[in-house]
């Protein structure tokens, strides 16, 4: 019975270790990332450290995932809201909350049903079997686990279809169906191994070895368990180091080997004390003991179960708690002191009633809803029957001729019927609505997306001038290289020179082509929160450029402490480009030199604003007026759409976009955004 | 590949802004045996290289405050009377009017193979010659 209770925490560990498979870049780098992360990288780096810190730090991991949920819900991405719900959840499981776990797992799958998020609804409904499987509902936990299987083949997620093998594996293994067990954990495995995660397959592994367990198959579970440890070593997963040690010391144990059980077993304890898995620990405490108790050293045994109830009364996990007690007693009674035996008897039975008084109510909760429901379905009848009634009673005082019940049921009809299509009205027209607005939004993203396109165009030559000069470089430095190579006594620190230098030039070159890349994506915008000096330096070599190409000075000042904004990286970086672009047409047609200064600073109304201001000739007040209005231009060549994007980009920010005349001639033309408020910065 | 004879060093005085291109066309000058002297800006050349004596002038067209063209006016008006080579990134029937203009050997567009570079040199420091 002792043993058994051990097994059974040995799989369950095994489970939720399938759970928290996420690996990649280490914690610490994570969490540096994260100092200065905002808006949708926030987002994705507070699920990586979640992920990560789980399995070593889970309350972190539950502070990540809930920053997470908030973030998400503010960005508006459901699929990361549903992934840090079930983040959240996974925390609490592991630290053995199972209510909270199994309430942030039904958040996520409702939020992943509402966006049509599959991946998340399996993930969900795969979490929530294994807390079924723990409270001992297997039909449930079956359940859940049949139908996350069907979305994940649907989806062809093979880690997530090997992990189901895993789970159905481990439910078949409680209700003693062996061989079905064993064909899903070796189903398991086959992938997890083709996949080539390591930590999976020591879970699996262990699972694997466990069934052999039960089926006395010790020999044949040995080498499964050697592989399991030695994996999960190499993979630095130390939870199923812990686990593998603890499973190997079951088995040596079950073959009465009781030294090598007791190595073993210390070895698992050491290392879950390490990674303070104080369930873990609680649990290889137990097992500790439970050796101690067969090879007769008693006192050692019940020091170490002290331990163990200390530890297990912290984390309050009542069936620890019961084996723990039964563990004691046993001790006592080996002794040869039946008080002290009994005395912990009957905490133990305690604690195993209050399990089954917990499984109890459970059920009773169940069917007390079914009854509910149930009551409420009659009363629902009996209203339905009453109508009835009445309508009888109704027609029975038409029959009888009382025309002014006529007029009135009429009327009453004619009301209801009027109303109801008033209903039917308003909801067709509230989806017209969406559905206009979802087009519009659309149409209003490609269209950004090809006046950008435009500009760009109208840019090619000072784009080009940009990729010439490194090409120049690169040119004449590898034709250097070749001359000195050539020599009767190479000069090779010039050739060195040469080689460093044409990968600085292509290096250049690369970096023009990847921001221009960004710069002609498409597809709908992002809202993030961004520095907007730092959003005009990515394309300042653009700015430069055109105006350069031109013959026009250029410069970019941005304040110090500027606020951020809530904007899209790529149209805030457009409306510059294009305000950019006409200044330098205007400050060129002067054929004088000129210049423009685009400034960066904080208007004291709460606004950031990006000013571009040139020195072209005066402009006529009537263009001023007109110059934001679509295919108004005064250019021999130009659409006339640029500027009307970008006062529509303004306006899609909740900005503003203006224009005003210097005194000295030229334009002033300013966007003006709404600074991100201090509070949102903190958490976002 | 040419030979240049050391104790006759030809100083070709490149103006480039870019500081990549003006390293590299150095680089690719003391490759072929040629003596060359590099500035960022045309004050830069103006201030300090017009006493050493250039055999010849190596202009970018696109220049800060003052483009090459204007440059080599400029020079040509303190006493330079030797050959020009004018580069740019921006080719066009201006810049070869102005080239023209100012009676260069050559007007290269960037990026030229060495060949062109070399060749239009090789006229150049010809023309430099006979003139001596």
């Amino acid at each position: 019975m002792m043993r058994g209770a051990a097994i059974v925490q040995a799989i369950a560990t095994a489970l939720a270790t399938t759970v928290f498979a996420a690996t990649g870049a280490p914690l610490d780098t994570v969490i540096e990332r994260l100092a200065d992360a905002r808006g949708a990288e926030r987002l994705e780096l507070l699920e990586r450290a979640a992920e990560t810190a789980r399995a070593s730090a889970p309350r972190d991991a539950i502070g990540y995932a809930e920053e997470g949920v908030e973030l998400a819900r503010r960005l508006g991405d459901a699929p990361a809201e549903a992934r840090a719900l079930k983040n959240v959840g996974i925390g609490h499981y592991l630290l053995g909350e199972y209510d909270t776990a199994l309430e942030h797992y039904e958040r996520s799958l409702e939020r992943s049903e509402r966006a049509g998020y599959r991946e998340g609804i399996a993930g969900a409904l795969n979490n929530i079997g294994i807390l079924h499987y723990l409270w001992g509902q297997y039909d449930r936990a079956l359940e859940h686990y049949g139908r996350a299987l069907e979305i994940q083949r649907d989806l062809d997620d093979r880690l997530a279809i090997a992990k189901s093998y895993n789970n159905l594996g481990n439910v078949y293994y409680v209700i003693e169906r062996y061989d079905e067990s064993l064909r899903y954990l070796r189903d398991s495995l086959e992938v997890y191994e083709g996949l080539g995660e390591r930590g999976l397959v020591a879970s699996s592994l262990n699972n694997i070895a466990l069934v052999l367990v039960k089926q006395g198959r010790f020999d044949e579970a040995l080498p499964d368990l050697e592989r399991a440890l030695s994996t999960a070593t190499d993979a630095g997963d130390r939870h199923m180091t812990a686990l593998s040690h603890n499973n190997l010391g079951l088995v040596h144990e079950e073959r009465g080997d009781l030294d090598r059980a007791l190595d073993a077993y210390t070895h698992s304890l050491e290392v879950r004390r390490e990674i303070e898995d104080r369930q873990g620990v609680a649990i290889s405490l137990h097992n500790v003991a439970v050796i101690h108790t067969r090879l007769g050293e008693y006192d050692r045994a019940l020091e170490t179960l002290d331990e163990a109830l200390e530890v297990a009364t912290a984390i309050r996990v009542t069936e620890i708690e019961r084996d723990i007690h039964l563990a004691i007693s046993d001790a006592h009674e080996r002794r040869g002191d039946a008080a002290s035996a009994l005395e912990a008897y009957k905490r133990h039975k305690v604690a195993h009633d209050a399990l089954f008084d917990e499984e109890t109510s459970r059920r009773i909760s169940e069917l007390e809803t079914k009854h509910e429901m149930d009551r409420k379905n009659r009363e629902i009848e009996i209203l339905r029957r009453n109508q009835e009634l009445q309508r009888t009673v109704r027609n029975i005082l038409i029959a009888a001729g009382v025309s002014l019940s006529i007029l009135i049921v009429l009327l009453y009809r004619a009301f209801r019927a009027k109303d109801r299509a008033h209903r039917e009205l308003r909801a067709a027209h509230e989806a017209l609505r969406v559905a206009q607005e979802e087009r519009v939004r659309a149409a209003r993203a490609e269209l950004a997306h090809v006046s950008r396109v435009a500009t760009l165009g109208e840019m090619t030559s000072a784009l080009a001038h940009e990729i010439k000069q490194p090409l120049t470089a690169i040119l004449s430095n590898a034709q250097a290289a070749r001359r000195f190579l050539g020599a009767d006594r190479p000069d090779l620190g010039e050739v060195d020179g040469a080689l460093g230098d044409i990968a600085g030039s292509a290096d250049r070159a690369r970096e023009i082509i990847a921001r221009l890349r960004h710069l002609m994506r498409g597809g709908e915008p992002k809202t993030e929160t961004l520095v907007v000096g730092d959003a005009l330096r990515d394309i300042e070599v653009f700015l430069r450029a055109d105006a350069a190409k031109h013959d026009v000075g250029f410069t970019l000042d941005v304040d110090a402490g500027v606020p951020p904004v809530a904007a899209d990286r790529i149209q805030l970086q457009q409306v510059a480009l294009n305000l950019v672009h006409n200044a330098t047409e205007a400050v060129a047609a002067t054929g004088r030199a000129g210049e423009i200064r685009v400034r960066v600073y904080a208007g004291g109304d709460g606004t950031v604003r990006v000013a571009v201001v040139d020195d072209g000739d005066p402009v006529p007040g009537a263009v001023v007026e007109r110059m934001f209005e679509p295919f108004y231009t005064t250019k021999g060549d130009g659409l006339g759409m640029g500027l009307a994007i970008c006062r529509t980009i303004a306006e899609s920010h909740d900005g503003e976009l203006v224009a005003e005349r210097n005194a000295t001639g030229g334009l002033t033309v300013e966007l003006r955004l709404p600074a991100t408020r201090v509070d949102d910065v903190a958490t976002a | 590949m040419r030979d240049r004879t050391p104790e006759n060093p030809r100083i070709v005085c490149i103006v480039d802004d870019d500081d990549a291109v003006r390293v590299a066309l150095a680089r690719l000058l003391r490759a072929a045996g040629l003596e060359a002297e590099t500035y960022a800006s045309p004050r830069e050349f103006l201030e300090r290289a017009i006493d050493t004596t250039p055999r010849c002038l190596l202009l970018d067209v696109h220049l800060p405050k003052m483009d090459g063209f204007e440059l080599h006016r400029e020079a040509v008006e303190r006493g330079y009377d030797g050959p020009v080579i004018f580069i740019t990134a921006h080719p066009g029937a201006d810049a070869e009017k102005r080239a023209a203009t100012a009676r260069a050997t050559a007007l290269l567009a960037k990026p030229f193979r060495e060949e062109a570079l070399l060749d239009a040199l090789d006229d150049a420091l010809e023309r430099a010659r006979e003139s001596e």
